[in-house]
């Protein structure tokens, strides 16, 4: 015996205190129920979209939309944005966080404190959270794209997912980098199909693919279609759908602008909607520094080309409007003529030029001679249209392109506007 | 005869409190330290938002082992002070040894001593051996801050049964602590088991909790005369809630210094997010060994093991918000992140108010919302493809976005410890000693609560978002694609081995009119690190064992004491010592890959002492002139760099402190019946170097910056009180009650310093004569503070065998709540908004009482 007589008791006692003073503290949580998300009127994307009315909405009911998850954020290419769709149509999410659903989830979303509003003429279904708005029904799902060509695209193909056969980067646009991944810059490339039709293929510099070159080829594209205000974009959601290994189609031989040179122009710009870049029936803008492009404005029914760095976030803006490629040697007495008008006049910097070596996508480096013409400018009362003279172009030969350039610095106050009407080009008989 | 026994008993219980002033019931003043384990940053946070750095390790304050002392400056210092974060002489724990039964219980990964691991068991921890400072020190030869060893033998306690319960508001509500030792008994044998639980569903800060036990066994055989033999057994484990710290803005906002951002609602319960829990359970085995009556040899074999851990909330795809149609803000689950407060949207009035009213009333919104995370959880389905790097191999399941993570440090070790002391003669004490220590420490995460989900992703977010190539997400290329659940290892896991053999010698010599100590010290410390998975960004030096890192180190030190007269004394001592860099510091991101530090030196340590001792029956004195260098520390943390934009490991070599000081301590016999004290220390504790900082990504091997001088020369030590006095009065009286008041008073405390501010790179765009120059780089000062305590007990006899002892204290006893005890700058820090990531601050706890009713016999 180890233990004296008098010390068991203790040693007894001691197992029984111990066991008295197991006092408990409370550490196993129950889980709490799940919170209700009450499915409500269930719409279809189609009906949702319908219910927009120009101002925007904010979903204070119960109402469900069950759609497929089409397009996430995880390549980089879109940021804080989802796409869904049903069979009935398509709507961009804009989510409060990144992330958080995927590409093929089935899904739910909860309209309940979402608010669907246009940006730019792009139906959004905004403040979307995750976390409280969207249940996840299945993973994995595809939907097919729907296939269109370039000219049936319309706004009634918002946010689907569409694939278009036979197209091509423009050639300044092949071979290019996606987007510059340096500087995280959204970039630009403009598709095209046989026929002349070209659409813009944006990419974000954070997209995953942002370093890897536009194919040169001629193929196919499966994107999500995207609408900013006139221009139709499209992002690609990873370069396994850009399938180009066809030759390609329509180019010159001299690698120059495939547009069709013209003999004859008559530009009223009333086929533009209001805000629309210039970039129809082989017109273009370029903007060579800052974001600004030409765009179309209306003034009681007319609708005219305005450049102008009013309000620009960008401290210095040139702009460029060309035209079409004109062909002077299908024409013997070739006349040129527009009106031209300003507004705000601050400074002096609009100008005229043509070129005959411009390949039709690189403006800058074309030699572009300024083009006597009669110009608005401060001597000339605001908003009166100034008529250019006509000027004539037989002293010129070949394709050339003829273009009106603004030049502003805004930090100089340089903000006026200029504006460009009923630009016209025919045969002086 | 028997009365006279009795009487030489009550004696001793009364004089031991005027030894030790407020040594009334070991009251802890770790308890009180609860929040300073905020400051300590040891560990590289690995929260998903890397923004706030954060405390994983529960670095207890080792201060109440003080109270053993006779030093009224020690004792009061660790008492009275610690709470207030004063550190003697200013050092860190790792300055200091502490020792069970001779063996060194300090984290070799660290050096720092834990309280928590023998938390709790008061009444068998209560007889200790302190060394104070450099020195004489006969069980090991210690540490610059000294040592102290915890007599743990069964032997040593005499025969007696103690039940004790204490009832507080701090930490713990509720203390019981039941022992009983045999002593030595007739037939050889001597047995001492203990147990405690300390207890409380909300501790003083709020959503805190404790749930803390404590065991203890020892016994020991003499054999014969020559031989004993003794097994010693022991471990306090323990779980608790942390109290949190946050800015001032957060604290205004809620209306209390004490606000704690762990914590949220959960079915009508508080549920703290950050819990702790450790149990390191420790074997000694000796064998005592006298062969003369001039020469005692004791050898112990000691195993230890266990667990550490701290839970932690980690998310991923977090879109927590908050349901308010006007509020739009979605990201962080954390309720204190810099987004969510007012002063991030001061350019947005109506947001402002918005947020401001929700913090000021909102639980579900200034604390952490569950059910939130829950609710997401069950709605996430999502499918993991190729799972384990099956192909096909596809599960579906609820993904939890949110989760309760522990991450683990669980240390293993074994130590052989022997130690002889030889008395020469009475006049010349030789000792010494031969120390092995063999540990492995594992870190790793597992999932503590999937918080309603099937399972967590196991993939590095960071990676993911700065890799285009998915695999480098992996934490585990050998296991790729992997799903975990409750209780799986994931994320990192490595386990760091540290070798160190050491061995000490010292002579003494005690003679008339002087006493001189001499030692040595000789180390050999090997550490590499041993990895467990194999990231895929560091494939080559992730997996299995790392290069070898080889320390040699030693120390001297040594001592005298001039005796002037019986009464007067002069001390004074040296040391010198050079010390292996430790493992937490060496490696740049020890926790994916094995890659140490450049230039991975030991440090050395120089330090000085000069004192004037008065020993008189009514009076007891010491007056102290200390210096002491630190020199060539390393200093690593990880944190979100926003100026670089990503996360990084900061590592800071060449880094010199210097710590000088002097300490006063006066105990005064008044009457028979009043004593009294004062007791004042004040030191100087800067930076003495301007080190040179490292930068790298946290993600691949790219240094980003490196040899950048850090201008930190003469700035203060944060993290501790520079300055604090005491002045204690108590009455004894003959009837067997006493009553104390004591008044505190606190200076020079300085904020903690982000050495990222104190670059040239920091001010580069600014001239020295702009409002942000100061701003970024002067160094707060918190306020000068004082406390008033008070404490009384009384003791009674009953039929001569049974004794009750009642005592009770109150701290901070005009509930001084605007007490900053300490602070810290974040190191995510904005050079365009100084403010932005503002400093987090301590506060001392207002009013808190300590009862403790004993019952012995």
């Amino acid at each position: 015996m180890i233990l004296s007589k008098k010390n068991i008791f203790p040693f007894i006692f001691s197992a029984v205190v111990m066991l008295l003073i197991a006092g408990c503290i409370h550490d196993d949580f129950d889980e709490p129920p799940l919170s209700d998300i009450p499915v409500g009127t269930v719409l279809t994307i189609s009906e949702l979209r319908d219910i927009y009315e120009n101002e925007p909405i904010l979903f204070e009911d119960d109402y469900s939309v069950y759609a497929t998850v089409t397009m996430d954020d995880k390549s980089g290419n879109i940021y804080r944005n989802a796409f869904i769709q049903d069979e009935t149509g398509a709507i961009n999410l804009r989510l409060q966080a990144p992330g958080a659903v995927y590409q093929g989830d089935s899904v739910r979303i909860y309209l309940k404190g979402t608010i669907m509003d246009s940006y730019m003429q792009m139906l959004q279904l905004d403040n979307v959270n995750v976390d409280r708005n969207i249940i996840k029904k299945a993973n994995g799902k595809t939907v097919e794209p729907q296939l269109l060509s370039i000219s049936d695209i319309g706004s009634q193909h918002q946010a689907r997912l569409i694939k278009l056969e036979g197209v091509q980067f423009i050639a300044s646009d092949a071979g290019e980098p996606f987007a510059d991944s340096e500087n995280l810059m959204n970039v630009n490339r403009m598709l095209e199909d046989c026929d002349g039709n070209q659409i813009i293929v944006r990419t974000s510099g954070y997209a995953n693919f942002a370093d890897e070159l536009t194919p040169e080829l001629n193929g196919s594209v499966i994107a999500i279609l995207s609408q900013f205000r006139s221009d139709f974009q499209l992002y690609i959601r990873s370069l396994s759908e850009v399938d180009m290994n066809d030759p390609r189609c329509g180019d010159d031989d001299n690698g120059t602008d495939p547009g069709e040179a013209v003999t004859f122009i008559d530009e009223d710009f009333q086929s533009y909607p209001d805000y629309a870049v210039i970039n129809q029936n082989g017109w273009m803008s370029y903007a060579e520094v800052g974001g600004r492009d030409w765009i179309v404005r209306t003034h009681q029914g007319n609708h005219y080309a305005q450049a102008t760095a009013y309000n620009s976030s960008d401290p210095v803006n040139i702009m460029w409007m060309i035209t079409p490629p004109i062909d002077l040697d299908a024409m013997s007495n070739p006349v040129f003529e527009f009106e031209s008008a300003q507004a705000f006049y601050t400074h002096d910097g609009f100008s005229l030029h043509i070129s005959g070596n411009f390949n039709g996508s690189d403006v800058t480096g074309a030699t572009w001679e300024p083009l006597a013409a009669r110009l608005a400018g401060e001597q000339d009362p605001s908003n009166t249209w100034i008529h250019s003279g006509y000027i004539d172009l037989s002293a010129y030969s070949g394709i050339v392109h003829i273009s009106w350039r603004y030049e502003a610095e805004e930090p100089l106050g340089n903000t006026g506007s200029f504006r460009v009407d009923n630009v016209k080009l025919y045969e002086d008989n | 005869m028997k009365e006279k026994i009795i009487g030489i008993i009550l004696l001793l219980m009364f004089s031991a409190p005027v030894f030790a002033l407020r040594g009334m019931e070991e009251e802890q003043p770790a308890d009180t330290l609860a929040r300073n384990e905020q400051t300590e940053r040891e560990i590289p946070i690995l929260t998903l938002s890397v923004s706030d750095i954060e405390g994983e390790e529960d670095s207890h304050d080792i201060s109440s082992l003080l109270q053993g002392s006779r030093d009224i400056y020690i004792n009061t210092a660790g008492f009275n002070f610690g709470s207030a974060r004063y550190r003697i002489r200013g050092y860190d724990s790792e300055n200091t040894r502490v020792m069970i039964n001779a063996i060194p219980v300090n984290d070799p990964e660290t050096g720092r001593a834990f309280y928590s691991v023998w938390g709790g068991l008061n009444d068998v921890t209560r007889m200790t051996e302190p060394v104070n400072g450099i020195g004489a020190s006969r069980q090991t030869f210690g540490g610059i801050g000294g040592a102290t060893n915890i007599v743990t033998r069964a032997s040593r306690f005499g025969e007696n049964t103690r039940l004790t319960y204490s009832s507080a508001n701090r930490s713990y509500n509720h203390r019981m602590m039941f022992t009983h030792s045999t002593g030595m008994q007739d037939n050889g044998w001597a047995f001492t088991l203990s147990g405690s639980r300390r207890s409380a569903n909300e501790g003083y800060a709020p959503g805190t909790f404790y749930d803390a036990w404590g065991y203890f066994f020892s016994t020991e055989k003499e054999i014969n005369n020559k031989h004993s033999i003794g097994l010693i057994a022991f471990g306090a484990p323990s779980r608790t809630g942390r109290p949190g710290v946050a800015v001032q803005e957060a604290y205004d906002l809620v209306g209390d210094n004490y606000y704690n951002p762990n914590w949220g609602w959960q079915n009508g319960e508080k549920r703290n997010a950050r819990v702790n829990n450790y149990h390191n359970p420790w074997i000694i085995l000796s064998h005592y060994f006298n062969p003369t009556n001039q020469t005692e040899i004791s050898t112990s074999a000691a195993y230890s093991f266990g667990r550490g851990g701290s839970t932690a909330l980690n998310w991923y795809d977090s879109h927590k918000s908050f349901d308010h149609p006007d509020y739009i803000f979605a990201g962080d689950p954390r309720p204190d992140y810099y987004r969510w407060l007012p002063s991030w949207h001061q350019n947005d009035p109506a947001t402002f108010n918005l947020i401001t009213e929700l913090w000021q009333t909102d639980d579900t919104f200034r604390q952490i919302d569950w059910e939130w995370f829950y609710n997401a959880n069950r709605r996430n389905l999502f499918t993991v493809e190729n799972v384990d790097g099956i192909e096909g191999n596809n599960v579906t399941g609820l993904r939890s976005k949110y989760i309760v993570e522990e991450r683990r440090n669980d240390r293993t070790q074994m130590i052989f410890n022997t130690h002889i002391e030889h008395v020469v003669d009475p006049t010349h004490i030789l000792s010494g000693g031969i120390n092995v220590s063999l540990s492995q420490t594992h870190q790793f995460k597992t999932i503590d609560d999937l918080l309603g989900g099937d399972f967590f992703y196991d993939i590095d977010q960071f990676a993911e978002r700065d890799f285009d190539d998915p695999i480098m997400a992996q934490p585990d290329i050998n296991n790729p694609n992997r799903i975990v659940t409750e209780g799986d290892v994931f994320g990192y896991d490595f386990t760091g081995n540290i070798n160190e053999y050491s061995l000490f010698a010292q002579s003494e010599w005690i003679l008339s009119k002087w006493d001189f100590h001499i030692s040595g010290m000789l180390s050999h410390t090997t550490f590499w690190r041993t990895g467990h998975m194999k990231n895929a960004r560091f494939p080559d030096n992730s997996y299995g064992d790392g290069e070898k890192h080889n320390f040699t180190n030693f120390g001297l030190k040594g001592g005298a004491v001039f005796k002037i007269t019986g009464r007067h004394y002069v001390e004074s001592n040296a040391a010198f010592m050079t010390r292996a860099p430790y493992f937490r510091n060496a490696y740049i991101s020890s926790r994916v890959r094995d890659d140490v530090i450049e230039n991975l030196n030991s440090e050395t340590i120089m330090s000085g002492d000069i004192s004037y001792i008065i020993r008189s029956p009514f009076i007891k004195s010491r007056l102290t002139l200390f210096y002491t260098e630190f020199q060539d520390q390393t200093w690593s943390r990880s944190f979100y760099h926003d100026e670089l934009r990503t996360f990084v490991n900061y590592i800071m070599t060449d880094l010199d402190k210097r710590h000088m000081g002097i300490e006063l301590g006066i105990d005064l016999q008044l009457t028979s019946t009043i004593s009294g004290y004062i007791v004042a220390g004040t030191g100087d504790y800067i930076y003495n170097s301007r080190p040179e900082v490292t930068i790298a990504r946290d993600n691949d091997f790219e240094i980003m910056t490196e040899g950048r001088e850090v201008y930190l020369k003469n700035y203060k030590l944060g993290g501790m009180t520079h300055t604090a006095g005491s002045v204690g009065l108590r009455y004894n009286s003959p009837r067997y009650w006493f009553i104390g008041v004591n008044a505190n008073v606190f200076d020079d405390i300085y904020i903690d310093i982000n050495p990222d501010r104190r670059t040239a790179e920091a001010v580069q765009n600014l001239m020295d004569t702009d409002p942000q120059w100061e701003q970024i780089l002067g160094q707060e000062k918190m306020d000068f503070n004082y406390t008033f305590d008070v404490f009384a007990g009384r003791s009674w006899r009953i039929r001569r065998q049974y004794f009750i002892n009642f005592n009770v204290s109150v701290s901070n006893i005009l509930d001084n709540n605007d007490f900053r005890i300490g602070g810290f700058e974040q190191l995510r820090y904005s050079a365009t908004n100084p403010d932005q990531f503002a400093p987090k601050y301590f506060y001392l706890y207002g009013r808190t009482y300590f009862a403790n009713l004993a019952f012995r016999f």
